[in-house]
């Protein structure tokens, strides 16, 4: 993998401005890309412990690395894991999350830099007087260490938020993946529900030009059937919106039609993690929690930082020079400061001291709603699973039962057509729950990882 | 007073005047051959001796014991498992094992003690339907007696002052009890014998139940769709057959304890005369010839004739909706509906699914197809020429030269030229038959095998 991360020096070395830079590096602060490469491997480490399937390496600019294997990917069934991988190739979006590192990098490497000194000539012509000067911030030198201190903090900040921001479309994906799987089956349930539907309504014509059912019954069972027309519509749409929605958190060029989908959705795993294991999990895992707590620290180094120099933020030597045509030409140093005599900083502590006791808030606001939206999740999870039990246990197995007496009950002619086909109905209504409670239990599921920051074995 | 000095030859007579509250003239003459006035005692009737006892298909006589010259009978009222035909049974209630329950048979002066034990969850009583005794007798739960309590045995004791065809039944929580089975036959024979008794003497005691196709308990709330009608608890082909021989004199005795129906019992091959009714026998000029008796319900009639045509002869009640079983009574009639375009569309949804009754129900029942458990075919069984699609309230009686063991499960062997065939064309052609022109036989629906199941 290191092979494909290039070091600024290797990069550069064609360029004799660069070895110059390269040079002054460890002088004047830090290589701008080789630590932009960093960063993006810091991020993809931060992501490798939680994603839960195999993180594409990245270049410095966040672009994946092995594009080529997309297509292959999405030619067989997608899963849950290859989805999550195709995104993280392919998706624009990612790569616009991960140049939010060279924005917070381009701070720190701005902190690490000393104000360039001034240098000023002046020259009279009337007099032929002559003076010059120059004049550098001591200031700047004497915060710099503190300074970059700071812009370290909120890049390590900014890491964890891009690290999030890509988990987030990580979760995503695997939520559209539920959906359009849980469509996709719910749509050949209503398909086959209409299929009863008409069945019936056949069979009431057919029993009506005999002469023995009403014309009541007959409009009865057409419009019925309509009814379930109308469902399996809607069905249908939802499937292919569902499909679009997944092409978007793919972040491919391909159509939802062209999609390859999994037949079913997955099973349930054998079970689940408690709530107090959970709970302790996202305390470590949630990079918004890491982010947050990332912002006191910073905040608290740009409060130590502001009040260092409350009084004297600003501060300059000079060196200056001056003298008449042919008459002597005197120099020496000087020296300015401002007086802390109206303003001595009250204003920039206040504002360091608020966003300092802001970020402490804010960090433990999230803890909170953290814990909350892990038991919500949680309790979501639960829930699903007992519903899911429920339906695959007895539900579905006594619906099937019931068509089944249903169809001795009209060997028996105690049942009519249509008394059967009805069983039928709710044989295939039972099935639709399931793949709703199993299709909820997914869904519980990832916002539970979400919840928790990190995926779940 | 002793009664036992009383006791004298079945026809001595002895006085004693209305020994037990019964009015002097209670009894009509048709229904009595001595006269009970006088307080006469009478030897109790012995089988055989006195009467041919009767013989109830499907069930039993009750036994009993002599004490003291009363003729002693326990009935044991209790839930049975009951069977009304193979593969359908049912939580019913009935006595000493079985509904419905034995047969009593006493003789005309006999003095009974009939013995009532209670061992149903519920109190109950036992009215001795048609017979005259004193009114705390009668059986009538809160009128004539207190119920009988579960575990309770309750003492019932009268002198048969008639003789006839009766019944006993349940007199508490009719609807229930009744629904449920509580009924047997009361035969009660002359004193004095008439000039031929018969040679076979038949009880059948009609009776109709609900029970849901897979259900297993008659409804008691069924007021009229009944759909299991039976012979002595029996429906076809459950019921056993009446077996005579040749030129022998059968009496049939028929009650009916149906909650709702009655019935047309018909014979076939024979004429039968109407000789009795449970008011008493019908005097000989007043006796009318028929085919076909209706049974009110909460009567009796007794038929008799000479089985003079040998063969396998159906007796069935003739509401067409008596002979059937269980099913085909609930469903939307597919009489003449194009059942292929039906199949078509409802196959793909339900393989295992075909189209019935769409030329009519006579096929239904041979088809084969599974049912519920526990309920029967709506009708029939297979026959020698076929299935007979009848079922319920049918019987069948074998009139043979001579009974066999073994032959209940033989068929008539139809003596050649005695049986209907196809018409050969030379018999078309000599007879000049003119026949309609058909239209070649169409493919037609194959509604005879379930869909795959061709072989
Ligand atoms: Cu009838």
């Amino acid at each position: 993998m290191h092979l494909f991360r290039p070091s600024c020096r290797r990069l550069r070395r064609p360029l004799p401005r660069a070895v110059l830079a390269a040079a002054l590096a460890p002088v004047f602060g830090a290589c701008a890309h080789g630590s932009l490469q960093r960063d993006v491997s810091a991020v993809d480490d931060l992501l490798r412990e939680r994603a839960g399937v195999v993180v594409p390496s990245r270049s410095e600019f966040g672009a994946a690395i092995g594009a080529d294997t997309v297509a292959k990917l999405l030619a067989a069934p997608l899963t849950p894991e290859t989805a999550v991988r195709i995104a993280l190739i392919s998706h624009p979006a990612l790569r616009a999350t991960y140049a939010e590192l060279g924005l917070a990098r381009a701070d720190v490497v701005q902190a690490a830099l000393v104000a360039n000194p001034v240098v000023t000539l002046e020259r009279f012509t009337a007099g032929r007087f002559q003076e010059f000067g120059i004049a550098q911030s001591f200031i700047d030198l004497l915060s710099l260490p503190m300074r970059r201190r700071v812009a370290e903090a909120q890049l390590t900040g900014a890491r964890l938020r891009v690290a999030d921001q890509v988990f987030q479309q990580v979760v995503e994906v695997r939520h559209s993946l539920v959906e359009a799987v849980a469509a996709a089956q719910i749509r050949e349930i209503r398909d086959r529900a209409q299929a009863a539907a008409a069945a019936s309504a056949t069979a009431a014509t057919a029993i009506h030009a005999a002469g023995n059912l009403k014309d009541l019954d007959l409009v009865n069972e057409r419009a019925a059937a309509s009814e379930f027309q109308a469902g399996a519509i809607e069905a249908r749409g939802e499937s292919q919106s569902s499909r679009e929605r997944l092409v978007r958190a793919l972040g491919v060029s391909t159509t939802g039609a062209a999609l390859v989908l999994p037949e079913r959705l997955p099973d349930l795993p054998a079970n689940d993690p408690t709530e107090d294991t959970l709970v302790a999990l996202a305390a470590r895992s949630r990079l918004d929690l890491a982010a947050a707590l990332q912002d006191v620290n910073a905040a608290g180094k740009a409060l130590g930082l502001t009040n260092r120099f409350r009084l004297l933020p600003d501060g300059t030597l000079s060196f200056a020079g001056e003298g008449e045509d042919g008459g002597p030409f005197e120099s020496g140093p000087g020296f300015s400061i401002p007086l802390p005599f109206f303003d001595r900083g009250q204003a920039r502590m206040l504002r360091a001291q608020s966003a300092l006791r802001a970020a402490t808030a804010r960090h433990e606001a999230l803890t909170l709603s953290m814990r909350a939206d892990v038991r919500a999740a949680h309790a979501l999870l639960t829930a699903a699973r007992e519903r899911f039990d429920e339906y695959r246990s007895r539900v579905v197995p006594l619906r099937r039962r019931v068509t089944e007496e249903a169809q001795l009950q009209y060997n028996a002619m105690a049942v009519s057509v249509f008394g059967l086909l009805q069983a039928r109905q709710g044989e295939l209504n039972a099935g639709q729950g399931y793949i709703e409670a199993l299709s909820d239990y997914w869904k519980a599921r990832i916002q539970l990882e979400r919840a928790v920051g990190t995926s779940l074995p | 007073m002793d009664r036992r000095r009383l006791l004298t030859s079945s026809l001595g007579a002895v006085a004693g005047g209305a020994l037990f509250g019964l009015p002097a003239t209670a009894s009509a003459a048709t229904r009595t051959t001595v006269s009970h006035d006088d307080g006469t005692i009478f030897a109790p009737g012995r089988p055989g001796r006195d009467y041919t006892p009767v013989i109830t298909p499907n069930g039993s006589t009750l036994p009993f014991k002599i004490v003291d010259g009363v003729k002693v009978f326990h009935l044991i009222a209790a839930p049975v498992e009951h069977e009304f035909a193979p593969g359908l049974q049912a939580q019913c209630w009935g006595f000493n094992g079985s509904t419905p329950g034995p047969t009593i048979e006493a003789v005309e002066g006999d003095r009974v003690r009939i013995y009532v034990t209670n061992a149903l969850p519920a109190a109950t009583s036992v009215h001795w339907h048609g017979i005259i005794l004193p009114s705390g007798m009668d059986g009538v739960s809160g009128l004539s007696q207190a119920p009988i309590p579960p575990q309770s045995t309750f003492r019932y004791e009268f002198t048969l002052r008639q003789h006839g065809t009766y019944m006993y039944h349940s007199h508490r929580d009719e609807m229930t009890q009744q629904a449920l089975g509580m009924m047997g036959m009361f035969i009660i024979h002359p004193r004095v014998a008439p000039t031929r008794r018969p040679d076979r003497d038949f009880v059948l005691l009609s009776g109709e139940w609900k029970v849901l196709p897979g259900a297993r308990r008659p409804d008691p709330n069924e007021m009229l769709e009944f759909n299991v009608l039976t012979f002595n608890g029996k429906a076809y082909p459950g019921t056993a057959p009446l077996m005579v021989e040749r030129n022998e004199f059968v009496r049939i005795r028929l009650g009916n304890l149906s909650a709702m129906s009655h019935h047309s019992i018909h014979i076939h091959g024979h004429t039968w005369t109407l000789v009795a009714t449970d008011g008493g026998d019908i005097p000989q000029s007043a006796r009318w010839p028929e085919v076909t008796q209706l049974v009110p319900v909460g009567s009796t009639r007794t038929m008799e004739f000479v089985a003079d045509n040998p063969g396998d002869w159906s007796l069935h009640c003739h509401m067409s909706h008596h002979t059937m079983t269980q099913m085909g009574h609930n469903g939307i009639s597919m009489l003449g509906a194009d059942a292929e375009m039906i199949d078509k569309a409802v196959q793909p949804v339900i393989p295992s699914y075909m189209t019935m009754g769409h030329d009519g129900m006579g096929d239904m029942a041979e088809m084969g197809m599974p049912v519920p458990k526990n309920s029967t075919p709506m009708m029939g069984a297979p026959g020698p020429h076929g299935y007979i699609d009848m079922g319920g309230m049918f019987t069948v009686m074998k009139v043979r030269e001579r009974v066999r063991p073994g032959d209940e499960t033989s068929w008539w062997q139809a003596p050649e030229g005695t049986q209907a065939r196809e018409a050969t064309p030379q018999e078309l052609q000599r007879d000049r038959i003119t026949l309609p022109e058909f239209k070649a036989k169409p493919a037609g629906h194959a509604h005879h095998h379930p869909p795959g199941d061709e072989s």
